[in-house]
């Protein structure tokens, strides 16, 4: 129980810096609606009753529920390391694109 | 040979202590169109060239690696009527004398790009240099199929539409293995001839680390995955 009020307070924290962000209006809408789901499914799943989310878990072939959060969630964040390690890499190609450009106009 | 169509690339990062000698070994050998980049140095190798010789100099603001010096120095070389493009290093390992030679192999044999091998000859070179180069040759081997002599040799001759087509991507010290790997993809002509790496206390403290080259495999094999 008391896991699921620390998970429940995080959780409500972070809706609040998104409704902030809606406010600023300083995030895409398509980002909005998918971290409002993915943290709003979250919250229901830990008040889920326990052999619920374990019926689920049997679904995916695993024991217990909670083992299919912990893999999606390694799954989603090898997925988003990818994406930032993709997009470094195009930030590194644009910053030398931008150097090189400075320094063909700076030639001595 | 006329040399005035041939153009020497050099990247300079922090080797001012010997920038001034490689130029002048270089003129001394009738090379004059050089291209120096300075790949945001913290010493002052730009000042000294620009004050000193007759190069063409220019640089990175900020530094971002050896390939991208070279593929600055390429373009500005091509974009100044460049026949034929040499790579060269700035801290004096290269030999200029191996430059002719190169360029004669390149013409006469109507070559795309010519290697320079330092094992192709005797030769000096530190064991512990000479396992990790070995291991660079298989490496090639097995990411590009292609089996030379020598890898992530500085020295390189190329015609100017061969310079035009690699088009260096690799920033860091992988753009040697790109280069590589380019030759195979591109079908060009190539051949490796027999050239002197003089090898210094000086140049051996900038050479590759084992780390460095596990490094730069890594970065090679995640950017083929990606293609």
């Amino acid at each position: 129980m008391v896991i699921q009020i620390i998970a429940t307070i995080i959780i409500l924290g972070i809706f609040s810096q998104l409704i902030r962000k809606i406010l600023k209006d300083k995030a895409s809408l398509t980002k909005i609606i998918f971290w409002v789901l993915f943290w709003g499914i979250s919250l229901v799943i830990i008040w889920l009753p326990k052999e619920t989310i374990d019926n689920i878990g049997s679904i995916f072939g695993v024991g217990r529920g909670i083992d299919v959060l912990v893999y999606l969630s390694i799954i989603l964040l090898f997925y988003s390391n990818f994406k930032q390690t993709e997009n470094i890499n195009k930030l590194e190609k644009e910053i030398t694109k931008l150097v090189r450009e400075v320094a063909k106009k700076q030639i001595n | 040979m006329n040399k005035s169509k041939v153009y020497i690339t050099i990247p300079l990062y922090n080797d001012s202590k010997m920038i001034l000698k490689v130029i002048k070994s270089l003129n001394d050998k009738g090379y004059n169109n050089i291209v120096v980049v300075d790949d945001g140095s913290t010493d002052n190798g730009y000042e000294l060239v620009k004050n000193n010789t007759n190069a063409i100099v220019t640089k990175h603001i900020i530094n971002r690696g050896q390939g991208a010096a070279l593929q600055t120095a390429m373009e500005i070389a091509i974009v100044r009527g460049a026949k034929y493009i040499v790579h060269f290093d700035s801290d004096g390992q290269h030999d200029p004398k191996d430059i002719d030679h190169m360029l004669n192999t390149l013409i006469e044999g109507n070559y795309d790009i010519v290697l320079g091998s330092r094992f192709l000859k005797r030769n000096n070179i530190p064991l512990k240099k000479r396992i990790l180069l070995k291991g660079g040759i298989l490496f090639t081997y097995l990411f590009s199929h292609i089996w030379l002599t020598d890898v992530h040799n500085g020295i390189r001759v190329m015609t100017a539409d061969t310079a035009k087509k690699l088009n260096i991507q690799h920033d860091r010290f992988e753009h040697a293995s790109e280069i590589l790997d380019k030759i195979k993809i591109l079908d060009l002509k190539y051949t490796e001839v027999p050239v002197t790496i003089h090898y210094t206390e000086y140049s051996m403290s900038k050479g590759q680390s084992i780390s460095n080259s596990i490094n730069i495999a890594y970065k090679l094999i995640s950017s083929k995955i990606r293609e």
